[in-house]
């Protein structure tokens, strides 16, 4: 009887040893992969004007022949086949679309008498220009889409980078941290220069025809201008509290804002103070340039003003809610601002057309420090930095969508 | 009528006289001169107080320094020390005694056992002398080893510590896997045979396990290679079987070690 039980208790552990294995079915492509279905991952999107760059997760597999493409363009309402994409290759450029109009892409893989299940769909609208944004809060500084949604690259270079201005012509960026550096960026993220001993820089600007950057320094008290290599052409200094600057494009001179002085005053390229606005705002926080009507926008405390090239002011709209911050839209002219509400911390964007005019009002911003107006849609991009997000809104107040993989967006440039 | 106090007096006075009338013997004991027409013998013991008989009548108790014995034929014969022990006998000695001859006798009582086994028929051993096959009353003499040997054909040794046995009465169990014991060639052939045996699985076992887990993983790299779901299909189940055949063997090799670790252990524990 005991040899039985012993034999049995045995067979019921070899039994148990039998049942207990167990492998994890981690094939992408296998139909049976809890994680992918069987569909092909890692799909990622970027838009360069009329290009469209599709990239995803290489498959290695044996058998594989290639992937289909699939795209479905708006106004189209199924997927349609565009490409054959080659085993060894996990990209596809797609050209020639046209601008503002939303494409979206899927892929399948292709092996012998198989074709997978489509890949989950990944969409982008193509458009003239693209973004820059640092992450004070991160350390993270990202170029962006045209639609805003997505990233060619997230990098770390700076510690507490605070603002942002793009280089259109050359695809970099300038970056001015906190702790006292202004870096440039290249199109790929990879620090280009390194100019450091600035003391708490908050702003800069650039003037890619003259190839000069306007930077804050000196804990705001000073406007200091280098060239694209980094040589410190000179310093004008004089300055309370620079709250903004925004750079000129027909004279190559920088307008600046002092909310210490109370003022706003126009440097020329060769750093005198030509014009210089006083005795007209309470408290010039913000200001943007539009070079079409010759025009800065100023955002006064509750009001919003036109300063002209010859220093001649024009009260556009009191809006009994501070203005935080402006850009404008350097097509129509219209200003787009970031405003206080109720709670300060609780921000609406307003576009406001020059004769004072609110076009458009979106609520749900928290804490918002900057937003950029693109000309060529007529919307714009908001640093919504209490949100950790980017938000891009159309010329008509509507949210297209947002990009939510950060901590605090500080600050958004246009290219 | 009696008083508490006359009560002791004749209370003391008995003890007095039982004292006495008890003493006589002893008092017989003790002759001043022995004489030539006479045998004196001497008994020693290490237990005092035994009866001592002299011809079937008793004559005192150990120890006895002297006694006066007519010559002739005469039987000692000392009393044992545990009489309700239906195993024990008394020390007896058939002498023969001259004329004013003095002899000293020490008196040591064997000792006797009942042994018994199952199963039964098994011999019984103190060193080289064996005494028969089980169930046997064995006696052994003063000065003995102190230990039994039980042998049966087929059964472990056993060996038997009388020192640490406070009975007479012995029965033992023979096994195939005593517990404590001297294992003949035989019964050590056979456990070695199996704690050999089952190293012997245990490596087959753990050389098979790694072969088949072998067989696995590269069925599993195929599985994460093949591009088609048929194929993959094919090697993710050829994978699991070997797994499963893998972790069987892996299994069986380690009941195999633990078998013969046990078996060694205990050859160890036992020796």
């Amino acid at each position: 009887m005991r040899v039985w039980t012993t034999i049995l208790g045995f067979v019921v552990f070899l039994g148990g040893i039998w049942g207990c294995s167990q492998r994890e079915r981690l094939n992408p492509l296998d139909p049976n992969n809890p994680e992918t279905g069987g569909r092909p991952t890692g799909l990622w999107v970027v838009s360069e004007k009329h290009e469209v760059t599709l990239s995803w997760d290489p498959l290695s597999l044996e058998g594989v022949l290639g992937y289909n493409v699939y795209r479905r363009q708006e106004g189209e309402e199924a997927f349609r086949i565009v490409d054959f994409a080659s085993a060894e290759s996990s990209s596809f450029q797609d050209p020639d679309l046209p601008y503002d109009q939303r494409v979206a892409y899927r892929i399948s893989a292709v092996a012998s008498e198989y074709e997978s299940p489509l890949s989950d769909s990944v969409s982008i609208t193509p458009g003239p220009n693209n973004y820059w944004m640092v992450d004070y809060y991160s350390g993270v500084i990202a170029r962006l889409t045209y639609d805003g949604l997505h990233t060619f690259f997230q990098t770390q270079q700076t510690l507490l980078p605070v603002a942002v201005a793009a280089d259109s012509t050359t695809g970099t960026a300038w970056i001015v941290d906190a702790i006292g550096y202004l870096v440039r960026i290249s199109d790929d993220g990879q620090p280009l220069l390194w100019i450091d001993g600035l003391t708490d820089p908050a702003h800069v600007a650039l003037d890619p025809l003259g190839g000069v950057v306007w930077v804050s320094d000196d804990s705001r008290t000073c406007i200091a201008r280098y060239d694209t290599m980094g040589n410190l052409l000179g310093l004008t200094e004089g300055f309370g509290e620079i709250s903004d600057i925004s750079w000129v494009e027909q004279s190559g001179g920088c307008w600046v804002a002092d909310v210490e002085g109370k003022d706003v005053v126009f440097v020329s390229s060769s750093g005198d103070r030509e014009v210089e606005v006083e005795e007209v705002f309470e408290y010039p926080r913000a200001i943007s340039y539009y070079p079409s009507g010759e025009w800065l926008w100023v955002a006064d405390s509750l009001r919003l003003a036109r300063v002209w090239n010859d220093g001649t002011t024009e009260e556009v709209v009191t809006l009994n809610q501070l203005v935080l911050s402006v850009s404008a839209d350097q097509t129509t002219g219209d200003c787009w601002v970031i405003i206080a509400t109720g709670d300060e911390d609780e921000n609406a964007v307003l576009k406001i057309s020059a004769n004072g005019e609110v076009l458009t009002r979106v609520e749900g911003f928290y804490f918002a420090q900057s937003l950029v107006a693109n000309g060529f849609n007529g919307g714009c991009l908001v640093a919504d930095t209490g949100n950790g997000r980017i938000v891009r809104v159309s010329q008509d107040g509507d949210v297209l969508g947002s990009l939510g993989d950060f901590y605090g967006p500080w600050d958004v440039a246009i290219e | 009528m009696c008083t508490g106090s006359n009560k002791r007096h004749r209370l003391v006075g008995l003890w007095f006289l039982g004292s006495f009338f008890s003493a006589l013997p002893a008092l017989a004991q003790i002759t001043p001169y022995p004489d030539s027409t006479r045998c004196w013998v001497e008994l020693r013991c290490e237990v005092s107080g035994l009866g001592v008989l002299l011809d079937g009548e008793k004559v005192g108790q150990t120890p006895l320094p002297l006694l006066p014995v007519e010559e002739g034929h005469h039987t000692l014969q000392v009393r044992h020390p545990d009489p309700s022990n239906w195993l024990s006998r008394d020390w007896k000695r058939e002498v023969f005694l001259k004329a004013g001859e003095r002899r000293v006798f020490v008196v040591q009582f064997s000792k006797m056992y009942w042994v018994g086994s199952d199963p039964p028929g098994a011999s019984v051993f103190s060193g080289d002398r064996k005494f028969g096959m089980t169930p046997l009353v064995v006696e052994l003499p003063p000065g003995d080893p102190g230990f039994l040997v039980l042998r049966k054909e087929g059964y472990e040794d056993r060996r038997v510590d009388l020192g640490l046995i406070s009975s007479s009465l012995i029965h033992v169990k023979l096994g195939t896997g005593g517990l404590r014991g001297e294992w003949s060639k035989g019964s050590f052939r056979l456990k070695k045979g199996w704690t050999i045996g089952s190293g012997v699985v245990a490596v087959l076992s753990g050389v098979a396990g790694y072969y088949f887990k072998s067989r696995a993983d590269r069925a599993y790299d195929r599985y994460m290679k093949a591009g088609h779901p048929d194929q993959m299909d094919r090697y993710f189940n050829d994978a699991e079987s070997f797994d499963k055949l893998s972790g069987v063997f892996y299994g069986l090799g380690e009941v195999s070690l633990g078998v013969s670790l046990f078996f060694i252990i205990r050859g160890v524990w036992s020796n």
